[in-house]
């Protein structure tokens, strides 16, 4: 009988042995890999140009931004014809946390004759007005750190774009648009003593 | 169960349920945010918009019964161009009205995919198999957007970039007076 249990012992002990080698030679996958979730892997699509466009936008400033969103439905039982009862513990929840660049500067493609005066050594530039040239809030600038019942791509488009104005207001009260200017005549006055100007004038 | 019972238990659950938060009725949204100004010395010359179709099947755990396919289409806008700061004047050389001028090389400066232009063209799932939500849809389109930024070489937007910056910087000069323009990037 002992020799039976210590055969039984031997050979269970051998199992082990052969599949902890195995898994240490990847030969085996690990016991809690099994039930990993396989991540989802895009097929590789082509990349279509649709538009090419010239630009010369001179981008001077960005203002980096991170927000924190938490969108609640709310969920709601129809009591009578026209009256519903809201039950928050049904409410439908998303909290995303958003990064984000929005770019300023001045599109020198506007710039006019009229805009650029020579004399000599001299020279005096009028810029453009300063705007908000690109507002970037990339999918990998998302984060979704909870996500509770059905959102539908259109809900979740429309927290985004809540988002994305969010960070233009908050841009525009940091006073972006006046530091965007200011640097473009700070970069062009130095341009233009660069290629040879003695006397520059940049408004 | 006693009707006294009965009417405690719903008053219970009732308070329970109404009692959780305060919030408003209707869809509301909280923020809250950071913010950090960077100067920058860019000069944006080039923009392509291209398009991408996003195909996943999620078939690859073993222990799921069916399957779950998703298509996703996303549109993004890729800008390039160079870096002015780096023209100092060591790299500029004048000899009268003629000027010569080295440029640094052009660059991608951004990958632009705003939120409402990746849409959901369709998906399925099999009857066991809960639907795509917005957190795997972004992840997808993380992918894309990565693949968008590896094809930036085969796209020809750099070299674009560059010949935008030689015929911009080459048409601003000659306004300001010079009269052979020459622009090279190191």
């Amino acid at each position: 009988m002992i020799k039976v249990f210590t055969r039984c012992l031997l050979l269970v002990a051998g199992v082990l042995v052969i599949i902890f080698v195995c898994q240490r030679m990847r030969l085996l996958p690990s016991f809690k890999d099994i039930f990993k979730p396989a991540p989802i892997i895009i097929d590789s699509t082509p990349i279509l140009v649709k538009e090419i466009n010239n630009l010369s936008q001179l981008i001077t400033i960005t203002a980096y931004s991170e927000i924190v969103v938490d969108s609640v439905k709310p969920f709601k039982v129809p009591v009578f014809p026209g009256v519903t009862i809201p039950i928050h513990s049904f409410d439908d929840e998303l909290v995303l946390i958003g990064k984000g660049k929005v770019l300023a500067g001045v599109d020198l493609g506007k710039l006019q004759e009229k805009d650029i005066y020579t004399n000599d050594d001299s020279v005096s530039l009028t810029l453009p007005k300063a705007e908000i040239l690109q507002v970037i809030t990339n999918p990998s600038d998302f984060e979704t750190f909870n996500e509770k019942g059905n959102w539908n791509d259109n809900e979740v488009i429309a927290v985004k774009v809540k988002l994305r104005d969010k960070m233009i207001a908050d841009a525009m009260k940091q006073n972006i648009l006046p530091k965007a200017s200011a640097i473009a005549n700070m970069m062009m006055e130095n341009f233009l003593r660069s290629v040879g100007f003695k006397k520059v004038t940049v408004q | 169960m006693p009707l006294k019972t009965t009417i405690l238990f719903f008053m219970a659950s009732t308070l329970l349920l109404f009692s959780c938060n305060n919030k408003e009725q209707q869809m509301q949204d909280q923020m809250q945010q950071v913010m950090a100004l960077q100067q920058m010395n860019d000069l944006a010359t080039a923009q392509y918009v291209v398009t991408k179709i996003i195909k996943a099947n999620d078939n690859q755990a073993w222990y799921k019964v069916g399957d779950r396919k998703i298509l996703m289409s996303c549109k993004a806008t890729l800008t390039a161009g160079i870096d002015l700061s780096a023209i100092t004047p060591k790299n500029v050389q004048i000899d009268d009205k003629d000027i010569n001028l080295q440029l640094p090389h052009a660059k991608l400066l951004s990958v632009n995919i705003k939120p409402e232009d990746v849409e959901e063209v369709y998906e399925t799932e099999a009857p066991f198999r809960d639907p795509f939500t917005s957190g795997e849809r972004n992840a997808l389109a993380i992918q894309a957007e990565s693949q968008i930024r590896n094809s930036v070489d085969s796209l020809g937007i750099l070299e674009t970039g560059e010949k935008n910056a030689t015929l911009f910087i080459s048409n601003f000069l000659t306004r300001l007076g010079y009269q052979k323009v020459m622009i090279h990037f190191d």
